[in-house]
C-alpha cells in the first residue's frame, strides 16, 4: 500500500516522542551509580512499577502482533493473549518473591545467590543475552511497521530510527527513566486502546462491497464450470481464460489474458450445486527491472495511483441486515458469530518465463468459523489427526505459560521496588492492567478485520490502520504510544543485556575489576553493540508476524531459564553443575530447534525444508532443561560425596 | 546465531573445568525428589520466611494450572467443543478465554489480600535478608541511596 504522511499525525508523533526522550534524559541525569543505572536504587513505588510492568510487557508484539493476527485469521491471535497473561500467574505465584529475595541486578545474580560460581554467571549471562536479542527482533520489526504508515518511510528506516533513539536513551539514562517512561506509556496504551474499542462498538458493523478506498471487489457468476472461458469472454473483449492446474495450492483459479495488459487472476468458488463463482483477486509482482506491478499496473507512489486495495469487509449480517448501529460488549460477538466476512489469503504463482506473482485472494468465511480456534495455518494442526500439529500447539501454549517468568527484562523489574510486598503488589497491578488490555485485543483485532483498512501484505499493520480508519489524530496518538512502547521495551531489553555483559560476563566471569563509574560506562558500550545487532536482525526478519516471533523468544527463555530458576527455589539438591548444564542445554536445544524448523527455513533462509517435526520447541526443550538439571545434579552430587570421602 | 554459539561453548568448557567436580552443597536423593509429594513445600519450609505466602502461592498456582490446562487440552483434542454457544450467542472459546483472564486477576487479588496479614513482620525479615544479599554480591549499598526520590 502507499503510505502518505499526514502533517498533524507527524507533529503529534514527534511531540510525543520528543517529550518521552526529554523526560528520559531529565531523569537519567540523576542516576549515576550502577545501583541507580540497573535497578533504580530499588526505590520505585509499587503502583508505578506495576503499570511499568504493563509498559514493558505490552510491547509491539501484544499491540501490533496480536491485533494483526486476530484481524487476519480471527480467534487464534487471542490464544497469544491468553498465554501471555497466564505466564504472569507463574511469575506472581511461583517466582516473584523468592526472586526478589535472592537477587540484586540480574537474573544471573538470582541463580547464583546460592553458589557464587563464575560458571553459573557465564551461562546465565549468555542466556540473558540470547533471550534478549531474540526478544528484540519482534520489537524492531514492529518499529519498522509503525513508521511506515505514519511517516511514509520504508521498513528499514523505521528499524534504524528506533535503534538509534534507543541507544541514545540507554546511554544517557538508565532504569529510573526507563521505568517512568514505561509507566507513562503503559497507562496511555491501555487508555487509548479502551477508547478505540469504544469507537469500534459505536461504529458497529456494516455490509460493504470492499475496503475503505471504495473499490468494489467483483464477483462473476454463478456459472457452469465449463462455461468459464466464454463467460469471461463476454466481460471484456480479447480475452482468453486459462485454467491453471493448481493442485499444490488447492485453490483453483483462472488466469485471464488480454492482448493489451497484464493477466488477471480469479479464484473459482464452488457453490455446491454444480455452479461456480469467480472472485476477483489482487496481485503483486516484481519485474526483473525492479518495477513492481500491482493488479497488473505499475505501482504508484502517490495517493490515487495504482496500489493494492485495502481490505476487510462484511458481506452478510444476521437477519439480512445492512447495518447494525452501536453494539454492546456481548452483542459484538454474537452478531459477528452469525455474519460472513471476507478474509484474505495468498499463494505464489510460478509460471515459466515470468517472475513470481503473489496472488491475494478472497476467502468468504462465516463468523462462527472466525471465532473458533484453529484457523491460522500454524494452528490448523489442532483440527487434524496428526499428532505433530497438536504437539506444536501444546508446545506454544506451554512456552507462553512458562516464558513470562523467565524473561530477563521482566525479571529485572522485581529489583526496582523495595521489598517482596511491593513486588507482589506491583505484579497484581501489572496483571490487572495487562489482563484488561488483552480483553481489548479481541475487540481491536476483530474491529480491524471489519474496518476495510487492512493491508494484505502485512498483518502487523492492522491496529494502526484501524485507528487511521477512525480518526487521523487517534491514529497519530496510538502510533506514537506504540512507537514509544517499542522504544521502552527495547531499552529495557538492551539494559538487561548490558547488565548481563557487564556483571555476569566481564565482572564475574572474566574477573574485571571495575569501579561504579566504569561499570556504567562498560554497560553503555555494551548497549551500543547489542543495539546494532538488534537493528540488523529487525531488518532481516521483516514481514513475519511479530507475535509469532515473540512466541519463539518465550520458548528460548522458558527452556533456558525456567528450569534452573524453579529448581533453585524449590529443590535443595541442585548443584552448580546442574544449573550450568540446564541453562546451556535449554538454550542450545531451543535455539537449535528454532533455527532448524520449517518456519525459519521458509521465512528467514527463503528455502523449503526443516529438520524438526514441528516448529515450537517448548514441549521438548523445557522438560529437557528440567531433566538435565536433575540428572546432572544427582550425578555431580555423587562425585562430590566420593571426593569428600 | 549458530556461529555465535561456538565461542560460548568453548568458553563454557573452560569454565566447566574450573567448576566441575567440586562438592555439591545440598545433597538429596532422586527418590527424595520423585517420591516425596511434599518436596516443594518442604523446600520452602526450610526458608526462614514467607513459607505461608509461598504455600498459598503454589495452591493458587495449582488452581490456575487446572483452568489453563483444561483450556489448552480442550483446544488441542476437542477443538469443536469450543464452537458451542452456551451463553448470549457467544461461543465457548471466547467465554473460556475471557474467563481465564478474569480468573488470573481474581486469584491475584485473593493472593494479595491473604498475604497482607504477614506483611509487616516478613518485610522486616526481607529487608534484612536483602541487605545481606546485596552486601555479598557487590560493594554498593543500594537501598540506602535516596538521591532520585521524588
Amino acid at each position: 500500500m502507499i503510505y502518505e504522511p499526514a502533517t498533524e499525525a507527524v507533529i503529534l508523533f514527534l511531540l510525543f516522542v520528543g517529550f518521552t526522550l526529554g523526560l528520559s534524559f531529565w531523569l537519567g541525569r540523576k542516576a549515576k551509580s550502577s545501583a541507580g543505572y540497573f535497578a533504580a536504587h530499588g526505590q520505585i513505588p509499587w503502583f508505578v512499577n506495576g503499570i511499568a510492568f504493563a509498559g514493558d510487557y505490552l510491547s509491539a508484539a501484544s499491540f501490533l502482533g496480536i491485533c494483526g493476527m486476530i484481524a487476519v485469521y480471527g480467534y487464534d491471535g487471542f490464544l497469544y493473549s491468553i498465554g501471555y497473561l497466564a505466564g504472569w500467574i507463574v511469575a506472581l505465584f511461583v517466582v516473584a518473591e523468592p526472586m526478589k529475595r535472592l537477587g540484586k541486578f540480574t537474573f544471573a545474580d538470582a541463580l547464583d545467590a546460592k553458589f557464587n560460581s563464575p560458571g553459573i554467571k557465564l551461562a546465565a549471562g549468555i542466556s540473558t543475552l540470547a533471550v534478549s536479542v531474540f526478544y528484540l527482533i519482534p520489537q524492531m520489526v514492529g518499529a519498522g511497521v509503525l513508521i511506515q504508515p505514519l511517516l511514509g518511510f520504508p521498513h528499514w528506516v523505521g528499524v534504524v530510527m528506533v535503534g538509534a533513539v534507543v541507544i541514545l536513551i540507554v546511554v544517557t539514562a538508565g532504569m529510573v527513566s526507563t521505568t517512568w517512561v514505561q509507566f507513562l506509556k503503559g497507562s496511555l496504551l491501555v487508555i487509548f486502546s479502551a477508547i478505540l474499542t469504544w469507537m469500534i462498538l459505536e461504529r458497529g458493523f456494516e455490509v460493504k462491497p470492499g475496503g475503505e478506498d471504495g473499490h468494489v471487489f467483483k464477483t462473476l457468476g454463478p456459472m457452469e464450470m465449463d462455461e468459464i472461458p466464454e463467460v469471461v469472454g463476454t466481460v471484456q473483449e480479447n480475452i482468453t481464460g486459462t485454467r491453471i492446474n493448481m493442485d499444490s495450492a488447492a485453490v483453483p483459479f483462472v488466469r485471464i489474458e488480454t492482448s493489451d495488459s497484464e493477466p488477471t487472476y480469479w479464484t473459482i468458488q464452488n457453490n455446491g450445486d454444480g455452479t461456480v463463482m469467480l472472485l476477483e483477486t489482487q496481485t503483486l509482482r516484481n519485474l526483473e527491472d525492479g518495477t513492481t506491478l500491482v493488479n497488473g499496473q505499475k505501482k504508484g507512489t502517490e495517493k490515487g495511483e495504482p496500489e493494492l486495495h485495502p481490505v476487510g469487509h462484511l458481506i452478510k449480517l444476521p437477519n439480512g441486515e445492512q447495518k447494525t448501529g452501536p453494539l454492546g460488549l456481548a452483542s459484538f460477538f454474537s452478531t459477528l458469530q452469525n455474519s460472513e466476512i471476507v478474509l484474505w489469503d495468498h499463494f505464489d504463482l510460478k509460471i515459466p518465463g515470468e517472475t513470481d506473482t503473489r496472488v491475494y485472494f478472497q476467502k468468504p468465511t462465516p463468523g462462527s468459523q472466525i471465532l473458533r480456534p484453529g484457523e491460522h495455518p500454524k494452528f490448523a494442526g489442532i483440527r487434524e489427526d496428526k499428532l505433530a500439529g497438536k504437539l506444536n500447539f501444546l508446545s506454544l501454549m506451554l512456552a507462553l505459560f512458562c516464558g513470562t517468568a523467565s524473561l530477563p527484562h521482566i525479571l529485572i523489574r522485581y529489583y526496582t521496588v523495595k521489598d517482596e510486598s511491593s513486588a507482589r503488589k506491583s505484579t497484581i497491578v501489572g496483571i490487572a492492567s495487562i489482563g484488561f488490555f488483552y480483553v481489548l485485543t479481541l475487540y481491536l483485532g476483530l474491529g480491524a478485520m471489519t474496518s476495510g483498512a487492512i493491508d494484505v501484505t502485512d498483518s502487523n499493520m492492522a491496529a494502526p490502520l484501524l485507528a487511521r480508519s477512525m480518526n487521523m489524530w487517534l491514529f497519530a496518538a496510538i502510533s506514537a504510544i506504540a512507537f514509544t512502547t517499542v522504544l521502552g521495551t527495547v531499552s529495557g531489553l538492551i539494559l538487561a543485556s548490558a547488565g548481563a555483559v557487564t556483571h555476569d560476563l566481564l565482572g564475574s566471569y572474566f574477573g574485571w575489576e571495575m569501579n561504579d563509574y566504569e561499570k556504567v560506562r562498560i554497560a553503555k558500550i555494551a548497549s551500543v553493540f547489542v543495539g546494532a545487532i538488534a537493528i540488523l536482525l529487525g531488518i532481516l526478519f521483516k514481514g513475519m508476524n511479530v507475535s509469532y516471533l515473540v512466541g519463539w523468544a518465550f520458548s528460548v527463555a522458558a527452556s533456558a531459564n525456567l528450569p534452573a530458576l524453579v529448581m533453585i527455589l524449590f529443590w535443595r539438591g541442585v548443584t552448580r553443575q546442574g544449573v550450568i548444564s540446564a541453562v546451556i542445554v535449554g538454550m542450545v536445544s531451543s535455539l537449535g530447534w528454532i533455527l532448524l524448523s520449517a518456519d525459519t527455513f521458509k521465512a528467514v533462509y527463503g528455502i523449503s525444508g526443516g529438520y524438526t517435526p514441528f516448529s515450537q520447541p517448548g514441549i521438548v526443550t523445557i522438560p529437557l532443561g528440567f531433566l538435565t538439571l536433575i540428572v546432572v545434579s544427582l550425578m555431580t552430587r555423587r562425585t562430590g560425596l566420593a571426593t569428600e570421602s | 546465531m549458530v556461529a555465535a554459539c561456538c565461542p560460548w561453548q568453548t568458553e563454557f568448557i573452560g569454565a566447566g573445568r574450573r567448576v566441575w567436580g567440586s562438592i555439591a552443597p545440598f545433597p538429596q536423593s532422586l527418590a527424595g525428589l520423585l517420591f516425596s509429594a511434599r518436596f516443594m513445600a518442604a523446600g520452602i519450609g526450610e526458608e526462614p520466611m514467607e513459607s505461608k505466602n509461598a504455600r498459598l502461592g503454589l495452591q493458587l498456582f495449582g488452581v490456575y494450572l487446572l483452568l489453563y490446562g483444561g483450556f489448552v487440552l480442550i483446544n488441542t483434542f476437542a477443538p469443536e467443543t469450543m464452537e458451542a454457544t452456551p451463553i448470549a450467542g457467544i461461543n465457548l472459546a471466547i467465554l473460556y478465554g475471557f474467563g481465564l483472564i478474569v480468573a488470573a486477576l481474581v486469584l491475584a487479588l485473593i493472593y494479595g489480600v491473604l498475604c497482607q496479614g504477614e506483611t509487616p513482620e516478613s518485610n522486616a525479615g526481607n529487608a534484612a535478608a536483602a541487605t545481606h544479599d546485596n552486601g555479598q554480591a557487590s560493594g554498593s549499598a543500594a537501598p540506602s541511596e535516596t538521591e532520585d526520590g521524588r
